[in-house]
């Protein structure tokens, strides 16, 4: 469903993304994993229209992404999940919820009602601190509330940003275990960058590695899990638990 | 008695001009807060508001018809220049968006000079030239408007931040702009509503002000500097802590008018600003009040 072509992406003078290729299928999870400063982030704020490419073409369901306003491609069926969860501090998680639907909103009000109660159900941490301020949960119930918040734009594309950054092990097992069915759930396929390389290739399907703003290596999830490459260079003893 | 009724005279012609000021530093607040821009035409949105509803009343317009439809124009003029002058600018520094905003203040004073003329104007008060007696001062009935309006503002604007959808949307694109824009909020859409209610807001003051102190085209000029200062002493993203420093000025501003001097009146607002600026730069309230809208 997702398909980009040698896309180049620059920050002013800086070439960040240097010709990289990928492919998303319907349903599947993709982790990209890389080192820091790899361009992993650019990689998905250029998808979901943050920065737009200098060079090279994304598709999405067989058409080009229109490029320059984000809105747009959240109306497409994309949204991104950013890094550090970006929460509201002082909206409650109610009002998160009920603004993650802000395109749909006024278009289909019984339907977003239904899918804040899936939601909930999906998470029913969340459903005891409705009133709380985004800003007062712990790190592993803000990383719930993005994800759901992200949910609530009804994506048929998720991607996550280092969604385990900042959380003890047991919270990052616990988010981690919940992506699969989430996905299956929400009928939504997934991209997940992540920096605990471990974690992300036991949920995905498929993972490429990014390595200076190029592909280097990419293959089903359970074969790189193996790969010596991979196990030197991002399972170091420090990773493994 | 005679002091006791003076400190009530006194007292009122605080809350009325602090009103004002009021309505007119919470469409800096709102500007500031969603856009990221210190509009210093702010003012002049009251000059144009008062001016044009007296027009409209001369014309034979019923009042509140006026009024409304002086407040609409004053918003789309708000909403053009944040098309024309604002949006095309968004990227440049902080003294270029400044700097145009000043532009802007002289282009509308410039065009206010060509239509009105130089005189001042009276706008007649609401409702009839009555006044009310408390404790043995002379209070106007349009100072009473002046202060209802503005408080059912603050009520309003408060209500609409708090419980709609559409004020959380913006909430969001104050708090976090680069998440609110994620969620497919559009936040340029934001921007162009927030500098068209604070043209409204203004218009409003203007409105409200004119029976009282008369309407000429460069009455937009203080209005705004003195609104700016509550803005300033209020911290320029709180909303309550600026309405309290309008307040603050226009009381200042009378009882110093009364007890010492006219001259002194000026003197003691730009002071505060300055103190304000030297000692407390995130505004006097900063920590008293934490978070914002
Ligand atoms: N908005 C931006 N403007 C300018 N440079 C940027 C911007 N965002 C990222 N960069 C630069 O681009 C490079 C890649 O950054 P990016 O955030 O995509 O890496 P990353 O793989 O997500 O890293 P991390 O694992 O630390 O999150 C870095 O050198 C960074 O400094
Ligand atoms: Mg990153």
């Amino acid at each position: 469903m997702l398909v980009l072509r040698s896309v180049h992406v620059h920050h002013g003078h800086l070439h960040v993304l240097k010709g990289v290729d990928l492919h998303v299928g319907e349903g599947e999870i993709v982790a990209i994993v890389g080192a820091n400063g790899a361009g992993k982030s650019t990689l998905l704020g250029t998808i979901a229209g943050v920065y737009a490419p200098t060079e090279g073409e994304i598709l999405f369901e067989h058409k080009p992404l229109p490029y320059g306003k984000v809105e747009h491609i959240v109306d497409k069926g994309i949204c991104l999940v950013p890094e550090r969860r970006q929460i509201f501090d002082s909206l409650s998680v109610k009002d998160h919820l009920l603004l993650g639907a802000y395109r749909r909103q006024r278009r289909d009000r019984q339907e977003v009602k239904r899918d804040y109660e899936r939601v909930l159900g999906l998470f029913p941490k969340l459903q005891t601190m409705l009133d709380r301020p985004g800003g007062l949960l712990s790190g592993g119930e803000q990383q719930m509330l993005a994800i759901a918040r992200g949910l609530m734009a009804r994506p048929k594309l998720l991607l996550l940003d280092e969604p385990s950054l900042g959380l003890a092990p047991l919270v990052v097992k616990e988010v981690m275990g919940m992506l699969r069915g989430l996905c299956d759930q929400f009928h939504t396929a997934m991209i997940l960058v992540e920096q605990n390389v471990r974690a992300a290739l036991q949920t995905a399907d498929y993972a490429y590695v990014l390595e200076r703003g190029a592909i280097v290596l990419h293959g089903k999830a359970a074969e790189l899990l193996a790969d010596e490459r991979v196990a030197e260079a991002y399972l170091g003893a420090a990773d493994r638990r | 008695m005679e002091a006791w009724s003076q400190f009530v005279q006194l007292l009122f012609s605080g809350l009325t001009v602090g009103s004002i000021y009021a309505l007119v530093a919470l469409g800096f607040v709102i500007t500031y807060s969603v856009t990221g821009i210190l509009n210093l035409a702010q003012g002049d949105f009251a000059m144009l508001g008062a001016l044009l509803c007296m027009t409209f009343v001369n014309s034979g317009m019923p009042f509140v018809l006026a009024i409304g439809l002086s407040i609409a124009a004053v918003m789309a003029v708000g909403a053009l220049f944040e098309r024309l002058a604002i949006q095309p600018a968004r990227r440049s520094s902080v003294a270029v968006l400044i700097i145009i905003t000043i532009g802007a203040s002289f282009v509308f004073r410039g065009i206010a000079l060509l239509a009105w003329g130089t005189d001042p104007y009276a706008l007649r008060p609401f409702t009839g030239h009555g006044a009310l007696e408390v404790f043995g001062a002379v209070i106007q009935w349009q100072s009473v408007w002046a202060i209802v309006i503005s408080l059912a503002s603050f009520a309003a604007l408060h209500l609409f931040f708090q419980r709609t959808y559409i004020g959380k949307a913006v909430a969001a694109c104050v708090i976090n702009p680069f998440a609110a824009r994620l969620m497919g909020i559009d936040i340029r859409k934001m921007s162009l509503g927030a500098v068209a209610v604070s043209a409204g807001l203004g218009a409003l003051a203007g409105i409200v002000i004119a029976p009282i102190s008369g309407a000429s085209y460069d009455m937009g000029m203080m209005i705004g500097l003195k609104a700016f200062i509550a803005a300033v002493v209020g911290g320029l993203t709180n909303a309550p802590a600026a309405i309290a420093g309008a307040f603050l000025v226009g009381l200042l501003e009378s009882f110093a008018e009364g007890y010492l001097s006219s001259g002194y009146k000026e003197a003691i607002s730009f002071g505060l600003l300055l103190l304000v600026l030297l000692f407390m730069p995130n505004g006097l309230f900063a920590k008293m009040t934490g978070k914002r809208v």
